[in-house]
Parts: C-alpha cells; sequence; structure tokens
C-alpha cells in the first residue's frame, strides 16, 4: 500500500501537482502506514510559529519586489562599469558582480536575467563580446548571488536545518560570513575564464573617468547605504536577522517609493500581492515539509538511510562526490525550493554523520543548485532567458555549457576545500 | 512500544542513563514495555510534545515542570521566586509534596515519575546587580511562551524580552538583553558565562523537570509491569537530578574562576517583600491556588522552626 | 455570483496585504521601543510569528485561485493535450481529497487548543490563531474542485 501510494504521488508530482500537495499527501501516507493519527499534521504545520528566523522572509521577499520595480538595475551597473569597466575582461567583471549583487537581494526568482541581464546583453555585444559568450554570461550570472545575503534560499536553507535540532547548530550569520569566499570564487574564476576565451576578440574597455564615476555615486547614493544596513548589521551582530529584515523593507520603501519615487505608492498593494503569494507558497510548502520530515523521524528513515549508505561508502569525501552527483541531477529536474525541502532532511543527517559541517553542507548545497538553475532540461534561468531575449532554448543550452564547467570547477573546489566556507568562521 | 521524547540534545550524560534504565525495563519485562527515545527536540518543543501525547503520536516527554500547569496550576509552587533558600529546604518539602503534585498531574492525566531537579537559577547580568533598585536597568531574557514568567519578572520591575532558547547567546553579544536568570550549569553550558560578567548570589527560583507520560499510554501496561517500569524509571531520574545539583555546584566553583564576580545582595529584606508581592500577584490571577500555596508555605515554616 | 466571488478575492488579497503591513509596521515599532524606549510589547513576537503562519495560508489560498503553486511539472510540455487532460483531472482530484483530509484534521486540532483554552499571546487563544488552518484547507479543497469543471484552467501559468 505504502509503494503503491508512493508511485502514485511521484506520478501526480511529474505531471504538476502543486508542490505543496505532493508532500503533504506523502506525509499523510506516512503517518497513515504508521498508524499515527493525521491531526500530527496541522501540528506540523502550526510549528511554522516556532522559528524567529521565518519572519525575515516576507520581509525580505518585499523589499526584492520593490526593488525589481525600481530603476536600481541601471543604476547599478552605470557604477560598476564606471569603477570596474578599466579591468582587462572589465565589462564582464561588471556584469558578474552587478547580478551577484541583485540576485542575493531579489531572491532567485529569475528577476536578475530580467531587469538586469536586458541592460548587460546589449552592453556586453556592443563592447565586443561574441552573441554567444555574452547570451551564456548573462544567463549565468542570473543565479550567481545565491550564496551571499540576505538571499531567500540561503535563508530557507538556515531554518530548514534549525528546525532540525542539529547537535552542532549554526547561526544565520555563519552561514551568510560561510557564503563569501565560495562567492567570490565563482566571480574570480569567471573572469579568469571570460578574459582567457575573449583574448582575440577586440573588447573595448572604458577608462576610468573620475567625473563619471562620481556622477554614477551621486545616483545611486540612496541605495549605497542598502548593504551596509543588511550585511553590516547582520555581520556585526547589531540587528537581529528580521529586523535587518524589517529595517530594510522600511528603508527600500522610503526611498524609492518616497525619495526615487519610481514605484508608485498606488502600486504599492499589487506588489504586496504578488510578494505575499509567491511568500505564502514558499511558506506553505516548508509547513507541510516540516510533517513529512516528522515522518521521516517518526520512522527513523535518516538512520536506515545511513546504515544502508555506510555499507559502500566509507569516507566523508566519497560520500561528497555522491552527494554532488545526487544534487546536480536533482538541480537538473527540480527547482531549488522543491529540491532544498526535499533534500535537506535526508541528506543533512547523513552528511553530519560522515563529518561534514551543516555550514559547509550548506555552501555545497547552494552552490550545486546554483548550477541547476541553467542546466539543461529544467534550469528556470534557461526558460526565462530564452523567453525575455527571444532565442531559441537550445541555443541557450550551448552558450551556458562552457560557464557551467567553470562553475563545476568551482563547486570542486568549495567541496574539497572546506576552509574556504569555514574561514572566518570558529567551527572545529 | 512507547515514544517519549526530549529537546534534550543526545550524547548528555542523562541521555545515556535513560537509554540504559529504557534497556533495563525492556530486559524485564521479557520486550513487553519497549520504549523509544527521540531527543534533541526532534518531535519539537515541550508544547509540541504535549500535543503529540494528546493525540497519542507520542507516549511521553521529558518536560520542564512549567509546561505542564494546564494538567494541575499548582505544581508551580516550586517556581516561586524566593521561597527555598537552600536546597536542603528543596529535599524536606520535596520528601512532604512531590506525592501530592504527582497525584495532581493523575488527576489531569498526566502520570509522572520521580522529579528531576534542573537546579536554583541565578541571575547572570552585565553589571552588578545587588539591590532591588539595581533590576529597572535589566532587560533580561525570559522564555518565549511563557506568560508566568514574564508575570513574574515584571512584578520584579525588569524589562522582559522573550526570545527563543537558541537566540539568547546572540541577545547577549548584541546587547538586545543584559541579564539571563538560569542554574549555572546550564549557563555554562550554553556559553552564555562569556557575555556575563556578574552572578547574583540569590536562589531566584528553583527548576526541575519530569518524565511525563500520558495516562492513556501509562494505562496499557500491565500492573506488575508497572511496578518494573515505575521503579527504573523512578531511580534513573532520582539519579539524573543528584547529577544535576553536582553538576551545579562544579559549574558555580568554575564560575569564579572564569572571570564572572559574584556579587553578594544587600537589603534581603525588599527583595523579599518584592518576591512575596509577586506570589500574591500570581494568586491573584489565578494562576496557582491559595491553598496549595498556604500548605507549601506552612510546611516550609515548620521546618524552619525545627532546625 | 461572479460579483460575490469578485468581493471574497478582494477581501481576501486585502486581508493578506494587511499581514504584510502590520508585520512590517510591528517589526519596526518593536525595534524603535526597544533602541529608543527600553521598551516594547510583550506579544509583539508572538504576533509577529503568528502573522508568518497568516501570510503563509493566505498567500497560498491566492496562489491556489491563480494556479500559481511552485511544482514540478515535466510532462506536461511533453505528452499529448488529449493524454494530459484526464491526467490534470485526476491530479485535480487527488489535490481536493488531500487539501480536504487536511482541513478535517486541522479542525480537530483547532477543537483540542479551544478544549484546553491554551494562550498564544496577551489574551488571545491559541485556537484563533489556529484557525486559518482548517480555513485555509478547506478554501483551497474547494477552489482545486472548482478547477475541475473550469475548462480553462492549467496547472501553471
Ligand atoms: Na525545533
Ligand atoms: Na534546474
Amino acid at each position: 500500500m505504502g509503494t503503491l501510494g508512493s508511485l502514485l504521488i511521484g506520478a501526480l508530482a511529474f505531471i504538476g501537482m502543486p508542490l505543496f500537495v505532493v508532500i503533504l499527501s506523502a506525509a499523510m501516507l506516512g503517518f497513515w502506514v504508521s498508524e499515527i493519527p493525521l491531526t500530527v499534521i496541522p501540528i506540523e504545520v502550526y510549528r511554522l510559529v516556532d522559528t524567529p528566523l521565518l519572519l525575515a522572509l516576507p520581509l525580505f521577499t518585499f523589499s526584492g519586489y520593490i526593488l525589481a520595480e525600481s530603476k536600481l538595475s541601471t543604476r547599478l551597473v552605470k557604477v560598476t562599469s564606471a569603477f570596474l569597466g578599466w579591468m582587462p575582461g572589465g565589462l564582464a567583471v561588471v556584469a558578474y558582480v552587478t547580478c551577484a549583487f541583485f540576485t542575493a537581494f531579489t531572491g532567485a526568482s529569475g528577476v536578475t536575467i530580467v531587469a538586469v541581464g536586458a541592460l548587460l546583453l546589449p552592453a556586453l555585444v556592443e563592447g565586443g563580446y561574441r552573441e554567444r559568450f555574452s547570451l551564456g554570461l548573462v544567463t549565468t550570472s542570473g543565479s550567481l548571488g545565491l550564496l551571499l545575503a540576505p538571499s531567500l534560499p540561503l535563508i530557507l536553507y538556515g531554518v530548514i536545518v534549525q528546525q532540525m535540532d542539529l547537535p552542532n547548530p549554526f547561526t544565520i550569520q555563519e552561514l551568510f560570513i560561510a557564503g563569501i569566499l565560495p562567492a567570490l570564487l565563482m566571480v574570480v574564476l569567471l573572469t579568469i575564464y571570460s578574459v582567457w576565451t575573449s583574448r582575440h576578440d577586440n573588447l573595448q574597455s572604458e577608462p576610468f573617468d573620475k567625473k563619471v564615476a562620481w556622477q554614477a555615486l551621486v545616483e545611486m547614493k540612496w541605495e549605497i547605504p542598502l548593504p551596509i544596513i543588511v550585511l553590516g548589521g547582520i555581520y556585526s551582530g547589531f540587528f537581529a536577522v528580521s529586523e535587518a529584515a524589517a529595517v530594510t523593507a522600511f528603508y527600500v520603501l522610503l526611498v524609492e517609493v518616497f525619495i526615487h519615487r519610481e514605484v508608485p505608492f498606488s502600486e504599492l498593494p499589487r506588489i504586496v500581492r504578488e510578494a505575499m503569494v509567491m511568500v505564502g507558497g514558499i511558506l506553505l510548502i516548508l509547513g507541510v515539509s516540516l510533517a513529512f520530515t516528522n515522518f521521516l523521524v517518526d520512522a527513523e528513515v535518516p538512520q536506515a538511510l545511513f546504515e544502508w549508505i555506510s555499507t559502500f561508502i566509507a569516507s566523508k569525501w566519497t560520500f561528497l562526490i555522491l552527494l554532488n552527483l545526487i544534487l546536480l541531477a536533482l538541480g537538473a529536474i527540480l527547482d531549488i525550493f522543491s529540491a532544498l525541502v526535499i533534500m535537506i532532511p535526508l541528506i543533512v543527517p547523513l552528511a553530519l554523520r560522515f563529518g561534514v559541517d551543516p555550514v559547509h553542507l550548506g555552501i555545497i548545497f547552494l552552490a550545486n543548485m546554483q548550477i541547476g538553475y541553467f542546466t539543461p532540461p529544467i534550469g528556470m534561468n534557461l526558460f526565462i532567458a530564452s523567453y525575455r531575449f527571444k532565442k531559441p532554448i537550445a541555443e541557450l543550452y550551448q552558450a551556458t555549457i562552457p560557464f557551467m564547467f567553470v562553475l563545476l570547477f568551482a563547486l570542486v573546489i568549495i567541496t574539497y576545500v572546506p576552509e574556504l566556507s569555514l574561514f572566518f568562521l570558529d567551527r572545529g | 512500544t512507547y515514544k517519549i521524547a526530549t529537546i534534550s540534545p543526545d550524547g548528555l550524560s542523562w541521555m545515556q542513563k535513560l537509554r540504559a534504565g529504557v534497556k533495563q525495563i525492556a530486559i524485564a519485562t521479557d520486550d513487553r514495555v519497549k520504549f523509544k527515545i527521540y531527543p534533541g527536540g526532534v518531535q519539537g518543543d515541550d508544547e509540541t510534545v504535549l500535543r503529540k501525547m494528546r493525540i497519542g503520536q507520542l507516549h511521553g516527554g521529558a518536560v520542564a515542570a512549567g509546561s505542564l500547569t494546564r494538567f494541575y496550576p499548582d505544581l508551580q509552587i516550586y517556581n516561586l521566586p524566593l521561597q527555598f533558600r537552600d536546597y536542603d529546604e528543596v529535599d524536606h518539602i520535596r520528601m512532604e509534596m512531590d506525592a501530592i503534585i504527582a497525584d495532581g498531574l493523575r488527576d489531569g492525566g498526566i502520570e509522572t515519575f520521580a522529579f528531576t531537579e534542573t537546579g536554583f537559577a541565578y541571575m547572570f547580568t552585565q553589571e552588578p546587580v545587588t539591590s532591588v533598585a539595581d533590576l529597572g536597568e535589566l532587560k533580561a531574557w525570559i522564555p518565549d511562551n511563557d506568560p508566568i514568567a514574564a508575570e513574574l519578572i515584571k512584578s520584579f520591575n525588569v524589562s522582559p524580552i522573550p526570545l527563543n532558547i537558541t537566540d539568547v547567546l546572540a541577545g547577549l553579544q548584541t546587547g538586545l538583553i543584559n541579564a539571563v536568570v538560569a542554574p549555572p550549569s546550564v549557563a555554562l553550558a550554553l556559553q552564555w558565562h562569556n557575555h556575563v560578567k556578574y552572578m547574583t548570589d540569590l536562589p531566584l527560583l528553583y527548576i526541575y523537570s519530569t518524565l511525563a507520560m500520558s495516562d492513556k499510554a501509562y494505562k496499557r501496561i500491565s500492573d506488575e509491569d508497572k511496578v518494573i517500569v515505575k521503579g527504573v524509571m523512578d531511580r534513573v531520574f532520582t539519579e539524573v537530578g543528584q547529577e544535576a545539583r553536582a553538576d551545579n555546584a562544579k559549574a558555580l566553583e568554575a564560575i569564579s574562576t572564569i572571570g564572572i564576580d559574584i556579587v553578594q545582595p544587600t537589603n534581603l529584606e525588599e527583595w523579599q517583600t518584592v518576591a512575596d508581592r509577586s506570589v500574591e500577584r500570581l494568586i491573584g490571577s489565578g494562576e496557582i491556588t491559595p491553598e496549595a500555596v498556604q500548605l507549601y508555605l506552612d510546611n516550609l515554616e515548620q521546618y524552619r522552626a525545627g532546625q | 455570483m461572479t460579483s460575490l466571488l469578485r468581493t471574497i478575492h478582494r477581501f481576501e488579497d486585502g486581508v493578506l496585504v494587511l499581514a504584510l503591513v502590520s508585520m512590517l509596521t510591528m517589526a519596526l515599532l518593536q525595534i524603535v521601543l526597544r533602541n529608543f524606549f527600553d521598551s516594547g510589547f510583550l506579544w509583539a513576537e508572538s504576533f509577529l510569528r503568528i502573522l508568518v503562519l497568516w501570510v503563509a495560508m493566505l498567500g497560498a489560498m491566492v496562489a491556489t485561485r491563480e494556479r500559481n503553486h511552485i511544482s514540478i511539472d515535466l510532462l506536461s510540455r511533453i505528452l499529448p493535450p488529449r493524454l494530459y487532460g484526464p491526467l490534470r483531472h485526476f491530479a485535480m482530484l487527488f489535490s481536493v481529497a488531500v487539501c480536504g483530509t487536511a482541513a478535517w484534521y486541522s479542525v480537530e486540532y483547532v477543537t483540542y487548543e479551544y478544549q484546553d483554552e491554551t494562550i498564544a499571546f496577551a489574551d488571545v487563544p491559541v485556537w484563533v490563531c489556529q484557525s486559518i488552518l482548517p480555513v485555509g484547507f478547506a478554501v483551497m479543497a474547494l477552489r482545486f474542485l472548482i478547477g475541475i469543471f473550469d475548462r480553462r484552467d492549467v496547472w501553471v501559468r
């Protein structure tokens, strides 16, 4: 009965039944088979209330939606190109840095490609880069800031793992700090690749102009404090994460609605509504996955899985190889939120028993997911880029493949050099 | 199989004791009574564990006594501020009154075993606190969703800051809170001691916990097996309490060697007056019955008179 | 009928927007009170967290109305419509059953908390905070049911 039900639920998942129904029904099936009253389901969903960190999710998402509606993308491109444009391969660096920053703030919703990518693509082509390269670059960059605070998937990883009450817990600040060097590594490797691959192209670079740079800075003056509020506030411990989220939302509202006036006040209800529908969907998935996780815990599935896996895997390093292969495969067919809520409850206890630090694991997990955003066949960014730039999806597959190899190389380093993630942290 | 849960992480020494006890019960009852333990809060906090006991997913939980007030409010008599003066008084009163509390809980549908001492909670602060007036400057942590703690702390004129226990460390680091009230061993274990400078030498309140089973589940055990279960569990949890007392004594010693100044309270009468007033308030708000408090105080007075 | 429906939808949207506005206001107020006046509302933290639950359920209700849920959806692009149509209907029916069951057990849960008279914060009982669970699941079940009879309906926009 259990097997039959699981197969049915799996099949329905692939024809597009909402993910929350998939997880909810799996939890119900599990509890039913274990003869536990299904009243446990609302009890577990209600545990959303036990997670103080969750408050940050709606507030940061709201800020991201407002920023996406403003002209921040234009200002951001201007500033970065004024300051970084003179470097060899400068324009590519501009694209990477801008996208990473924008994605960190707006979440991995594809908005980076739509808002920033659309500005950068013509600029890159005009600057002498080949079109296919440029296309691949902006599509790849659409998920580049995933490891940087306050990106939604990063917070979500923290939330889900904290719910599990690990023997060696971590704070969300530690997770935020852990993402910095790996993200930097990705940008550096991508830059090296960009410079090398376009060494024969006649690239134009923009000489540094003090006046232009100053002008760009002045235009950005209201948004420049933003990373200081969020990152400075959180990293220094001055704000709790949810407080930083509230202050950010307030500040963004003030700047984009009342100072820049780029987001009309009358549009706010629509924006809030759109943001909250997206957050609501994610939160409910999170809620029902608490129930599903509880079934796994109650039935001691992670232990059984560990016993089984340790019959053919002994070392942490072979485990990590397997982990990366599984996550890459999952990243290719699942979207990031599905992958997070389905895999974390199974993988985290397993990884801990193989001696992987949960913070390092989070970075590995998200680095895999970041690549999954543009892995064929279901990379979400591939579809968004195809739609936005009116290119056939096959052309995007080809354009992004070299970038994928660069990031896979970065992934290997991130996986096997835990110090990269844990360097600034005091974690034994 | 009886499923019991706790928020305590696995690997603590008391968990090993519990596991050993559970094994012993299984052997002595020929596997008729088996327990499965879910440590580390994987089944949720105390509140969630109690909800799951109600629906029958879980059959018991090792929970803080304070979380059981809905089954028998008067179990809070031991938690009243500044009533016990030392562990001798605790031992005497508990001998007299533990059974009354256990009976009260049984009437409420909860079967308990020997109560386990967590210990006297002391105040750890970043500025020295000796008089009641010093308390006005404090932003003290209280567990979230604990109206009684909030009520208590307010009668001491302290600003209560409700936080999840996992956020307390960050709260101390950022100055969100500047005081915690906890048993010394807990303050050490959770690393709070690194962010406070003073401890006021005043046993503010007595904290205890217990293994609670729903009576629905407990009734399923046969009478002869009950004797075995009760015998083993009572022994385990008594030992755990004794160990906690030793740990607290060690922690108190350690505290003075790691740079925390132990300050002596001045004007003890004033402290007592405020504490007694807060007891009155608890009675007034119906959180606890006057009869139970009176019985407790009478017992205490009798004991003191005999000293 | 359609105008009644529209009113309900606008009300639903309104409550959702209001939930975020109260969340933001409350969180800011709490920061200001704490940092400048050394005070704050004791119940604010609990209230904020319950708002998160309400945003979750209300947002998901609206997402169900608009078929805007996250889904895996590998086959809708591949399967021929003749095959996909009936499968989709079956999945909808399945979703009705699942959400309906969740609603049913949520009612039971809320009833327990009602009997126990547990308090969430200030004088607000827990069952009131939880009431969004049965309501939300029931509304979603209803919306999937309507979807079965709506020919234009699709899973994913
Ligand atoms: Na938890
Ligand atoms: Na993908």
